[in-house]
């Protein structure tokens, strides 16, 4: 059972459609960890790594500004400042006033990837008892909750708007987008830190292949959030039962995992643990003879990548360094749904890594036409 | 599907910190709430079902702060693999899927929360992983109220499809100020009592608590010799696509999710264990779509609504469901339904209140739903 990337959908500050993931442009938009170690070189005899451990500019510098598909806001730093999403374009001029900025993030991105306009009716043959929804989120409702409960401190319930407190579950963006695009198969929402996009890639790959949907957005959305520099923003992958030959599709994905990397008392990873996630993750390169890259991931990680890299050279495929916009993690969960969406930019297998700094980790591969 | 038991159970509740408290609390039927936090900023504090004692207290570990939800679910978990004799060296393999609708989120609510490391409440599913070595899949789950179904059919997807051959279920939630101020604003609650079967009651009542379950292949039990306390034998999803908080009127996607789980299942159930809060407008669409699907067997199985005596514990909800199921199973027993003055009239379930009643078929279906029209539904049944 193949299951078809149909659509891609981005919407970040920086990133307006996957040529900004990946080449110069994508300097600004994270595509490397800032101090990583770069081990390079792995591979059994192919192109083995470019790229890794050296330049690392990490996040900062210019961004691609409006140079995109014209309907972004006025962000030219790539940084995220407050200004940097107008949703007018995406989404009309009423409607979202009461939605959480996630939520608009995702509702944008859903209808990039599926080629449709916010608030349209479904298009002829839609079957929405077919069409599921999975995003990824960890940051989505931290601001909403940490002003929500100032109000609810000085004010009292009575304070409290009803149009907007739905937002206060963090599933609301999922069911904000299954009720706007009509999606009734399913709605969940994914939310370990860093990983929660591909987790929504994982959920939906298993939820077609066994026959629970044919058709699923698998997104991924947050916010910036009270103590962290996570930046907003939202992707989203519609992906397909089957092939689309009749109508090319930008992929494929191909297989993926879930582990999660336990760590000893003093805080260090098990090397146990580490070795084993690495195994599995190498699994997913067999029958390939190289392999696009791409880890994301914060500095506390780094060890991680370089596990994985060990264990590739040790059994193969050799790994090409792909750098995409999502590297440092910076836009949470979201991050690797940007990595994806930049191999899927070109021809070839690839596989995206994202590990947490408490321990999860997640992989996806790919293949793009 | 490839055969999934359930070989382990725990749970911490209002009732108790264990599964044995929770069961006998639930023959007993008279769980009650006490009064919210003085700082819960409403002016006439409504009840909340709240969890007392060490399962419940925040903790420290290798530098990073956990909240009470990371500390019941780990409370919870323990029970659980300890109930379905897995140790540690067992472990490194195993999955875990977790339902939570907030998380540590009374960190956040305290100032607490760990910004330090950027890491907001979702932080339960690498509490529990790392305090067992759970090293498998490992995913955290939202759908509102319905989280705690979709971990446990989750976790089965898992095993079924070979990611792994033991995941632990897990739902777990905690008292929130926002959570408990916002359901008051939309006029959602209970003030007094969670009565979820009278024809008086006036919304939910919130509760404290986490439940977890181990799922494994039926074949990886038989080869450790574990004693299943029951069998997953279906379960169905669907959203209704239709309003952020209220459900679907017709109850026509619901009931898709109970016709998926009762469409695996391997006969009818003999007991329903409802998701039914108190939420007039709820209430009945859920009881109506489940009276539809048993038809004329609607009168001779009991229905059970758990949140009378343990409130409703959100995200923790569904995992309790399936607690209380499995044990309905092993005893052959429906508990009888708490707070019941006068049954509400327009409810077409049989609802027994006087005391305990036989299970009169070995299957249990367990529904759920949740904000955003997240439903599913999902049957245990009898290990053969």
């Amino acid at each position: 059972m193949n299951i078809s990337v149909t659509g891609i959908g981005l919407v970040a500050p920086g990133v307006r459609g996957p040529a900004d993931l990946t080449g110069p442009a994508a300097t600004a938009a994270g595509t490397q960890r800032p101090g990583g170690t770069g081990t390079g070189g792995t591979g059994t005899g192919g192109t083995g790594s470019e790229g890794r451990g050296k330049d690392r500019t990490g996040p900062g510098g210019t961004g691609p500004g409006g140079t995109g598909s014209g309907r972004t806001g006025t962000d030219t730093t790539g940084t995220g400042g407050p200004d940097w999403f107008d949703p007018v374009p995406y989404l009309g001029r009423r409607g979202w006033k009461y939605l959480t900025p996630a939520t608009r993030y995702l509702l944008a991105a859903a209808n990039e990837a599926a080629g449709t306009r916010h608030g349209d009716k479904p298009p002829h043959g839609h079957d929405a008892a077919r069409f599921g929804v999975c995003t990824g989120t960890h940051h989505s409702i931290a601001a909403m909750h940490a002003r929500l409960d100032r109000t609810i401190r000085e004010e009292g319930s009575s304070g409290l708007s009803p149009a907007e407190l739905p937002g206060f579950s963090v599933n609301m963006p999922a069911s904000q987008l299954a009720i706007s695009m009509q999606c009734r198969a399913f709605s969940v929402t994914l939310t370990n830190p860093v990983v929660a996009g591909l987790d929504a890639v994982l959920f939906a790959l298993n939820a077609l292949r066994r026959g629970r949907a044919d058709r699923v957005l698998a997104t991924a959305t947050e916010d910036t959030a009270p103590g962290s520099d996570t930046l907003g923003g939202a992707a989203a992958l519609l992906l397909e039962r089957g092939d689309r030959d009749a109508d090319p599709a930008p992929g494929e994905v191909t297989g993926g995992t879930s582990r999660f990397i336990t760590r000893d008392p003093a805080g260090a990873w098990r090397p146990e643990s580490l070795r084993a996630a690495a195994e599995k993750v190498a699994g997913l390169g067999a029958g390939e003879q190289v392999l696009r890259y791409a880890f994301c991931g914060p500095d506390s990680t780094a060890s991680v990548d370089e596990a994985v890299r060990e264990a590739f050279s040790a059994r193969g495929p050799a790994l090409k360094d792909t750098a995409s916009a999502g590297a440092d993690a910076r836009f949470g969960a979201v991050s690797g749904l940007l990595q994806l969406a930049g191999l899927l930019n070109d021809p070839g297998p690839g596989l995206v890594v994202a590990v947490s700094d408490d321990g999860h980790l997640a992989a996806v591969t790919v293949r793009g036409s | 599907m490839p055969p999934v038991v359930i070989t382990g159970l725990g749970a911490v509740s209002c009732l108790g910190d264990s599964v044995e408290s929770l069961w006998e609390g639930l023959l007993r039927a008279d769980g009650t709430p006490t009064p919210a936090p003085e700082d819960c900023g409403l002016d006439e504090r409504p009840s909340v079902y709240r969890v007392r004692g060490p399962a419940q207290e925040r903790s420290e570990r290798a530098g990073r702060l956990y909240g009470r939800a990371s500390g019941m679910a780990g409370h919870a978990v323990g029970e659980a693999l300890a109930d379905a004799g897995l140790g540690r060296d067992d472990l490194a393999d195993a999955g875990l899927a977790v339902g939570t609708t907030l998380g540590d989120i009374d960190l956040a609510e305290a100032g607490a929360a760990p910004a330090a490391t950027g890491t907001a409440s979702f932080q339960v599913a690498s509490a529990v992983a790392g305090a067992y070595g759970l090293g498998g899949p490992n995913q955290s789950l939202s759908t509102a109220c319905s989280a705690g179904v979709y971990a446990v059919s989750w976790a089965a997807e898992l095993i079924a499809t070979g990611q792994a051959d033991v995941v632990v279920a897990c739902g777990t939630d905690s008292y929130s100020r926002v959570a408990l101020a916002s359901l008051d604003r939309f006029g959602l609650l209970d003030r007094t009592l969670c009565r979820p079967f009278d024809a008086d009651r006036q919304g939910m009542v919130t509760g404290d608590g986490a439940a977890a379950v181990v799922l494994e292949s039926a074949e990886h039990a038989r080869r450790r010799g574990a004693t299943p306390y029951a069998v997953l034998e279906g379960y169905g999803w669907s959203c209704d696509g239709h309003h952020p908080t209220a459900p679907e009127p017709s109850g026509e996607q619901l009931g898709r999710a109970v016709a998926g789980a009762l469409a695996e299942a391997s006969g009818p159930p003999g007991a329903l264990v409802l998701h039914r809060a108190g939420i007039a407008v709820n209430d009945v669409v859920e009881s109506d779509v489940i009276a539809a699907a048993l038809g004329e067997r609607v009168d001779r199985t009991p229905a059970f609504g758990i949140k009378a005596v343990i409130g409703h514990t959100a995200g923790a909800a569904g995992v309790f469901g399936c607690v209380a199921a499995a044990l309905m199973l092993r005893h052959r027993t429906v508990p009888p339904n708490a707070h019941v003055s006068a049954l509400d009239p327009g409810c077409p379930l049989e609802v027994p209140v006087d005391g305990p009643v036989p299970l009169t078929e070995p299957r249990v279906l367990v529904s759920a739903t949740g904000f955003g029209g997240n439903n599913a539904a999902l049957v245990l049944g009898a290990p053969s």
